[in-house]
């Protein structure tokens, strides 16, 4: 079966002064669908770096991305972020919702960006609440829920448009431990009715609910 | 249409969750298009609205001028506009118009009303028509016929109480009677003259000649021909009077003038101005605006951000912004329409007569509001919106923004103190020609005289009855206890009116038509002692100066100069040790016993004194110069008394009024003001202009200055970290406030300079309302400069003590 995604000989560096600072060297990487992959490593070896690249916000890269069978790194801006809208949902360390809307209106977001009828939209969101036992709390604000209880949220937000691909961030990073396994056995569930999930942590524990992981150190793939 | 509402929805939330910063935009917003609306509205009608007559850009006033002083006048004679209508094809009319205030009685209390002599085109010329009974017909303008009116709608309802039935009733105008032939249409304008309460009957008088240039003249121009062709007709026409009639036409050239161009041309410098700065206010409302967003963008940029992040397209999000921006312009818009309404009161003075009424909310007004609010969208919404979302994610969602995006706020900063500068350096301007305008000797001491007219009705008062009159009157208001002088004149100084003749000096080149003008005063021998008129040489008009007397004239220094500096006068200098004042006094001295006479007369008369010039028609404007007849040797009708007292000029109304009802009842006593009044309508557009900028440029510095400390706000919290380090290795507190003051100086040096260009572009603007003094005046700029550079530290204070008040530990620690 093909890769859902792959990359090949990917770097990504920052200009410093008249030369460069490498984030990412010679990445290799093919994610089968329905894989949960976790990618691991000390600070600054490239991880959230690696992450963003698979999530489409970065382009700065050098090398071949593939995903779903299109060639990322050749894509036009406007191409490659219909694709990103279309495949990708994605979950922040710091949840990173918006402060001005409920939680409903938090999950409605995403699906009106793509274009979903309104009596969709409605109807989607209602099986999300539902889905993640978040019903009482529609009309609440972020501010009013814990952190857990948010990140519950920005987890239903990245799920809602069914993407292909669920990209995490450090997801229990500002969660106490309970709120953590919490949160990993809902990416376990989601990954056990078919969910491609590669998730970014630095804890073993998290990593137990995966399949495999990716270990960088210094922008290179270690293991 | 849905992602719409939803954006305005969400718009309308966050709004309402920021109240101080709704507050602050709404308020921005209302301050710049309120003027700039109330303003527009007054430009509309002076310049844009259509004139209330049909196909009214065919109408014209026309008149003559001398050709080597093009506006010296707008008046001609019966007997030249005569000849333009034999000889002319380009008009389709031509109507003559003589202004005139007859005394209304039998009718209730003698009452002194606004009237116009007309010819019978005047309908013809203005396309309109009485609603009521007939127009004047050719009939009506024989000479000697019997005199009728056609009256206001207002007049006919309050006078006559609307009844038809006043048709065939006949006034006492001046003792004569005028039948009441029609009514006016109740929406009637005339443009200048001819909006009177009344419209008599002209009649040409047998003693005019071609120099009688009292009359204006309306004309329309016939269909097909433009305004060119019938200029250059009529510029033919008077070089073929000038040839046939070289006594009273030579030198003279017909004038035409599109009406518009009559009427509003005075003011049009101002408006123009004041146009050119409210809208410089609403540009400055709506850069602020933009900071205002720009710095609400940048706190935004992490939501944003997620936005991005989540799928948003970068349009979407700039729609989003949009929205936002639309409710704060709706918002602001309302709130600027009642603003309007508050400048638009300061505003009337500067609208004439003909064009005042209301003004509905009509096509243009809503589309220039519509413009304006767009406008300024544009540039507070739009502009904010495409900067903030140019991101780049990663930084976004940990809510950093780039070096460009930073720069911004102070470039429009900098931008708003430029605007304030601008607005500031013309109102420090007009300000300056006031203060030099007050300086200006006006030439009488105006201080604590009253003035009125009380003119007699030919039929009682001939000639020989209209000196001893006065004279009488003139010793009444003497006897009045306060009064200390009285007098009386043709001519009220400052007042508006004038009466200019031509001379002819005995002995001195040029005669006739090329004689010199001067401004005539008939007066009485107290004139000089009751108005506080300086002698400068020989004596003022006395009591032997009677009728049957040798005919004795005052000239002012001004035509006295004129005299000496002509061929063949010219009386050698006397060079001598003696000041200047007395060199000039000697001087003058030398044209008492030259003979004078008037243009069209042939009695000489000698000059007997001089006295110091008046400025009559402004503390700016130049004149020919001034002569003083007496009553008693050249009879006149026409008069206005003047009254002398030590105490308040205005409690003396009621002892004048007594004062001639003693000797008739018939007379009406109007036009009453004291002569400091006069004097101050003189500047009263620019008054207004310097109110209105002040007003402007002091709501404009205010905005830069909460502009100012937002932008060094954002400054500020994104150097928190560099500035907590400075304080941790060492900076003292005062250090670290310097440096935001000196960043706040820095940009007023900037906007100081950008200001200064501006206000150079924008000389050609102001030049027509300064006097004595240049553009680039070193003493208003300096003021200004400082008074923006204290705005500038002002506005850094808070911002400056925050940094100062940084915790590096805590700072660090966040961090």
């Amino acid at each position: 079966m093909a890769p859902l995604l792959s990359l090949r000989k990917v770097d990504r560096w920052y200009p410093q002064g008249a030369g460069r600072t490498y984030v990412l060297r010679q990445i290799d990487l093919e994610v089968k669908e329905g894989e949960f992959v976790t990618i691991m490593g000390p600070s600054g070896a490239g991880k959230s770096t690696l992450l963003h690249i698979l999530g489409m916000h970065d382009p700065q890269f050098e090398g071949e991305f593939e995903f779903a069978g299109e060639a990322v790194h050749k894509l036009p801006s406007k191409k490659r972020l219909d694709l990103q809208r279309k495949h990708i949902g994605f979950v922040f360390q710091k949840y990173h919702l918006l402060d001005d809307l409920t939680v409903a209106e938090n999950l409605e977001v995403p699906l009106s960006y793509r274009d979903v009828k309104k009596t969709d939209r409605q109807a989607r969101v209602a099986d999300v609440l539902d889905r993640f036992q978040i019903v009482g709390k529609k009309d609440l604000y972020p501010a009013q829920l814990s952190g857990g209880q948010q990140q519950l949220v920005g987890v239903a937000r990245a799920v809602i448009a069914e993407p292909s691909l669920l990209l995490a961030d450090e997801p229990t990073g500002n969660l106490h431990s309970e709120q953590g396994r919490e949160i990993m056995r809902l990416f376990k569930k989601l990954n056990d009715a078919g969910a491609t999930i590669i998730q970014v942590t630095h804890s073993e524990e998290n990593a137990s609910y995966g399949h495999r992981v990716v270990r960088l150190a210094d922008g290179w793939i270690a293991s | 249409m849905d992602a719409f509402l939803a954006d305005v929805r969400y718009a309308l939330r966050r709004l309402a969750r920021s109240p101080g910063f709704t507050l602050a935009a709404v308020l921005t917003l209302a301050l710049g298009l309120g003027a700039n609306l109330a303003v527009f509205r007054a430009v509309d009608r002076l310049l844009l609205a259509p004139l209330p007559y049909p196909d009214a850009d065919r109408i014209v006033t026309l008149g003559e001028m001398e050709a080597r002083k093009p506006k010296s006048g707008h008046s001609t004679s019966a007997l030249n506009a005569g000849e333009w209508r034999r000889r002319g094809r380009s008009f389709s009319a031509i109507a003559l118009a003589h202004g005139w205030s007859p005394t209304l009685t039998g009718l209730g209390p003698a009452e002194r009303l606004t009237a116009v002599d007309v010819s019978p085109e005047v309908f013809s010329v203005l396309g309109t028509a009485p609603r009521l009974g007939r127009p004047f017909s050719a009939a009506d303008a024989v000479p000697g016929g019997p005199g009728v009116t056609i009256v206001s709608d207002a007049f006919f309802r309050a006078r006559l109480g609307g009844d038809p039935a006043a048709l065939g009733r006949a006034l006492l105008l001046n003792g004569t009677p005028h039948t009441v032939i029609g009514v006016l249409p109740a929406g009637y304008r005339g443009p200048g003259e001819l909006q009177a309460e009344l419209l008599t009957n002209w009649q040409a008088n047998a003693r005019d000649t071609r120099a009688s240039r009292s009359l204006r003249a309306f004309a329309r121009l016939r269909d097909g021909v433009s305004l060119a062709a019938a200029r250059a007709e009529m510029a033919s026409i008077s070089e073929q009077l000038a040839r046939e009639f070289p006594a009273d036409n030579k030198g003279m050239v017909a004038e035409l003038q599109p009406l518009r161009d009559a009427l509003v041309g005075e003011v049009r410098p101002a408006l123009v101005l004041l146009f050119a700065t409210s809208s410089l206010l609403l540009l400055l409302a709506s850069v602020n605006l933009a900071n205002l967003m720009l710095a609400r963008g940048l706190a935004r940029r992490r939501e944003l951000a997620v936005r991005l992040a989540i799928g948003a397209s970068r349009a979407r999000i700039v729609r989003q912004l949009l929205a936002e921006a639309m409710v704060l312009g709706a918002l602001g818009c309302g709130a600027g329409l009642l603003t309007a309404r508050l400048t638009e009161a300061a505003l009337a003075g500067l609208v004439p007569e003909t064009l005042r009424g209301e003004s509905p909310l009509d096509f243009r007004l809503v589309a220039f509001a519509t413009l304006a609010a767009a406008g300024s969208l544009a540039l507070f919404g739009l502009v904010p919106a495409l900067r903030t979302t140019r991101m780049e994610l990663r930084p976004g969602l940990a809510g950093q923004a780039s070096t460009e995006a930073r720069r911004l706020p102070d470039v429009l900063a900098a931008t708003q103190l430029g605007l304030a500068l601008v607005l500031l350096c013309a109102s420090g301007l007009v300000l300056r020609t006031l203060t030099n305008l007050a300086r200006v000797e006006p030439g009488l001491q105006t201080g604590g005289v009253l003035t009125a007219a009380v003119q007699l009705p030919g039929q009682r008062y001939p000639e020989a009855k209209q000196a001893a009159f006065y004279e009488q009157l003139v010793e009444r208001l003497e006897r009045v206890p306060g009064v200390s002088a009285a007098a009386v004149a043709s001519v009220v100084p400052y007042g508006g009116n004038w009466d200019r003749v031509g001379l002819d000096v005995e002995g001195m080149a040029g005669q006739g038509a090329e004689a010199p003008e001067a401004d005539r005063f008939i007066v009485t021998p107290q004139y000089a002692k009751t108005v506080g008129l300086p002698l400068r040489a020989g004596r003022f008009l006395g009591p032997e100066d009677r009728a049957g007397a040798p005919l004795a004239v005052v000239v002012d220094e001004v035509f006295g100069l004129r005299i000496l500096n002509a061929a063949p006068f010219g009386a050698a200098e006397i060079a001598s040790a003696k000041s200047p004042a007395t060199r000039s006094a000697d001087r003058l001295a030398n044209v008492i016993g030259i003979r004078l006479k008037l243009i069209g007369r042939t009695e000489w008369a000698t000059v007997v004194g001089v006295v110091g010039h008046v400025k009559h028609y402004g503390l700016d404007a130049e004149s020919g110069g001034q002569v003083y007849l007496p009553l008693a040797q050249s009879p006149w009708r026409w008069m206005s008394v003047f009254v002398r007292t030590s105490g308040d000029p205005q409690a003396l109304g009621p002892a004048l009024r007594a004062a001639v009802a003693g000797l008739d009842g018939d007379l009406a006593v109007f036009d009453v003001a004291t002569l400091d009044e006069l004097l101050q309508r003189k500047t009263a557009t620019r008054r207004l202009a310097m109110r209105l900028l002040s007003l402007f440029a002091g709501i404009a510095l205010a905005l830069a200055g909460v502009g100012l400390t937002g932008v060094l706000a954002g400054w500020v919290a994104v150097r928190k970290r560099e500035l907590a380090i400075r304080l941790a290795i060492g900076a003292r507190p005062a250090e670290v406030l310097l440096l935001v003051v000196r960043r706040a100086a820095s940009l007023a040096g900037i906007g100081l300079a950008g200001g200064l260009l501006a206000t150079l572009a924008a000389a050609g603007l102001l030049r027509g309302l300064l006097f004595q003094v240049g553009v680039l005046d070193p003493a208003v700029l300096g003021t200004v400069a400082l008074l923006l550079f204290a705005t500038a530290v002002a506005a850094a204070t808070t911002p400056a003590l925050r940094a100062a008040r940084l915790d590096p530990v805590t700072v660090l620690r966040s961090e």
